[in-house]
């Protein structure tokens, strides 16, 4: 009997072992690990852009980040259109922020974080940001790091430290609420004047995806013993 | 009397794996609505009827050995002939969804069929091992997979918004109805093989372990319902293939050991390969029952014809 679980066992455990592998022989240079999507609506077309920090063997410490894009009607459009520019695969597994442009409709907001949740499949529980515009937010980086799209939930977790903010915008979130009020953090980019001390630029609240209200940085209640610290 | 109590606890282990099964990679059932409450209870109300109804009726046909002439013989080959049919049909719709759910979550983009006949190999030398050696496997899976479960449910209390939470009864009897069947058929019907299952596997007492297995089985699905309507509300897990794979996904343990899903897929893998075994095993020991020398080769042959089927589908 004891021979019988043992091989029992070990064929049980068989299932598991593709799993530790690099599926499909991807290794990290050969694909490109999205960090970051941004939506934007650009002379009546959705604009769809991916910021793909690009790393180099050898070089771990010199990132670059690059952002691609793709025009369409639909945000798989938007997708093909993006993909057909690359030599190589996008990766959606690794992404860590959602970027909506003030520009887009509220049905646009709706189809793009449906499009990121269910069609490409990133992480639930990445947040969703507003900007003036994505492209020009994700292009720009960060003040502190080249990838916006991984400094960025870092900035908004020190803010929610800083101030009382009641954040309800990561994409399950949004996507949970979405027949009732949004409320997402506003950022600015790099290279607008306001930005130049501070990215982050206040929240905006949503009712089913249509702006109704804005409160800014300046307005928000810092927490107990917390200074403004910028 | 120690032996009888050991075995009591593997067959608890083994009622509870059993009704978690495959249920709980849809959970909770695409319900749209606050109803989804409601229509859990129910499901608990009727989890309970085939081993208060069906067990005894089983137990008292397959008890003694059957003779070759009066009543029994041709009721019991009918009810072994419906029950063994119906057990295959549940192990391979078990084995068919856990297949796929591995495929669409864990092993993204590789082909299901190795991965299938893996899973097949492991159903036959479970159904084939003794029956110490099963119980006692799957009295470790559940002590794991209980542990997980509330784990799981510990670390994810602070993303949880209670406001999800609401209680609502279907406004008509046909309403009920129209959700609470398809319900019972997935969930509820595929209990009567593990009724099945104790009534040939125990002879006697196994009432206790049944309903308890039964119960703490659902009291599983319950943790795992209501982290996932606590996740993400009852509308938004209906439109999730996997909610509460999902909802686990999104528990971290501090910033650095974030999702995971790993002990959820343990969970529903130690869940689905119990619950096809045992059906693989219903079947054997039927057959046992007619024709003792033939029930050996069950496992196999039913494995081999698996295996020839998952490559033709």
């Amino acid at each position: 009997m004891k021979k019988g679980i043992v091989v029992f066992i070990l064929a049980a455990l068989m299932p598991f072992l593709p799993s530790c592998g690099a599926r499909r022989l991807n290794e990290p240079e050969d694909v490109y690990l999205v960090s970051a999507l941004g939506f934007d609506r650009v002379e009546g077309s959705l604009r769809l852009c991916a910021e793909v920090p690009l790393t180099r063997e050898n070089e771990a410490d010199k990132m670059e980040v690059r952002c691609f894009q793709g025009i369409g009607e639909t945000p798989e459009q938007a997708l093909r259109d993006l993909r057909a520019g690359l030599s190589k695969e996008l990766i959606f597994g690794h992404c860590a922020l959602v970027v909506l442009g003030d520009e887009l409709m509220p049905q646009d907001r709706i189809e793009a974080i449906d499009f990121a949740a269910h069609k490409i499949k990133i992480p639930l529980s990445v947040p969703v940001i507003s900007a003036p515009d994505a492209l020009e937010l994700l292009a720009g980086g960060s003040l502190s790091a080249p990838a916006a799209g991984y400094d960025i939930p870092e900035i908004l977790r020190r803010q929610s430290k800083q101030y009382v903010l009641d954040l309800r915008c990561r994409l399950y979130e949004v996507l949970a609420a979405a027949d009732g009020v949004q409320i997402l953090p506003h950022f600015l980019p790099t290279d607008s004047e306001q930005a130049a001390s501070d990215l982050f630029d206040g929240l905006r609240r949503y009712d089913r995806f249509s702006l109704v209200g804005e409160t800014k940085r300046q307005e928000l209640i810092p927490r107990e013993g917390e200074g403004d610290g910028t | 009397m120690r032996e009888r109590h050991e075995r009591g606890l593997h067959k608890i282990a083994v009622g509870m794996l059993f009704t978690v099964g495959n249920s709980l990679i849809r959970f909770p059932w695409r319900a749209t609505d606050p109803k989804v409450t409601a229509l859990f209870i129910l499901s608990v109300a009727g989890a309970l009827l085939p081993a208060c109804l069906l067990y005894p009726l089983l137990r008292r046909l397959f008890r003694q050995p059957l003779g070759r002439s009066g009543w029994r013989l041709p009721v019991a080959a009918v009810s072994a002939l419906a029950v063994g049919g119906y057990a295959l049909y549940v192990g391979w719709h078990c084995m068919r969804d856990y297949v796929h759910y591995a495929a669409e979550m864990i092993l993204t983009g590789e082909r299901s069929l190795l991965f299938g006949l893996l899973f097949l190999l492991c159903i036959v030398l479970l159904a084939r091992l003794p029956r110490h050696g099963a119980d006692s496997f799957s009295l470790i899976l559940a002590i794991a997979a209980l542990l997980s479960v509330l784990l799981l449910f510990l670390s994810g209390i602070s993303q949880y918004r209670v406001e999800y939470l609401a209680f609502r009864l279907p406004a008509s009897v046909r309403e009920l109805a129209n959700d609470a069947l398809p319900l019972w058929r997935e969930t509820v019907l595929p209990l009567v093989i593990l009724s099945a299952y104790m009534a040939l596997s125990t002879p006697r007492r196994g009432e206790r372990s049944l309903i308890v297995g039964t119960l703490l089985g659902y009291a599983v699905l319950f943790l795992c319902v209501l982290q996932t309507l606590l996740t993400f509300g009852a509308p938004f897990s209906a439109g999730l293939s996997y909610p509460y794979s999902q909802a686990v996904r999104i528990v971290s343990f501090g910033q650095y050991f974030f999702r995971p899903e790993i002990f959820s897929y343990g969970l529903d893998f130690a869940a689905c390969l119990v619950r096809a075994a045992v059906c693989l095993a219903t079947v054997k020991r039927l057959i046992g029952r007619f024709s003792p020398r033939l029930a050996p080769y069950v496992p196999l042959t039913a494995g081999a014809a698996g295996c020839v089927l998952w490559v033709l589908l």
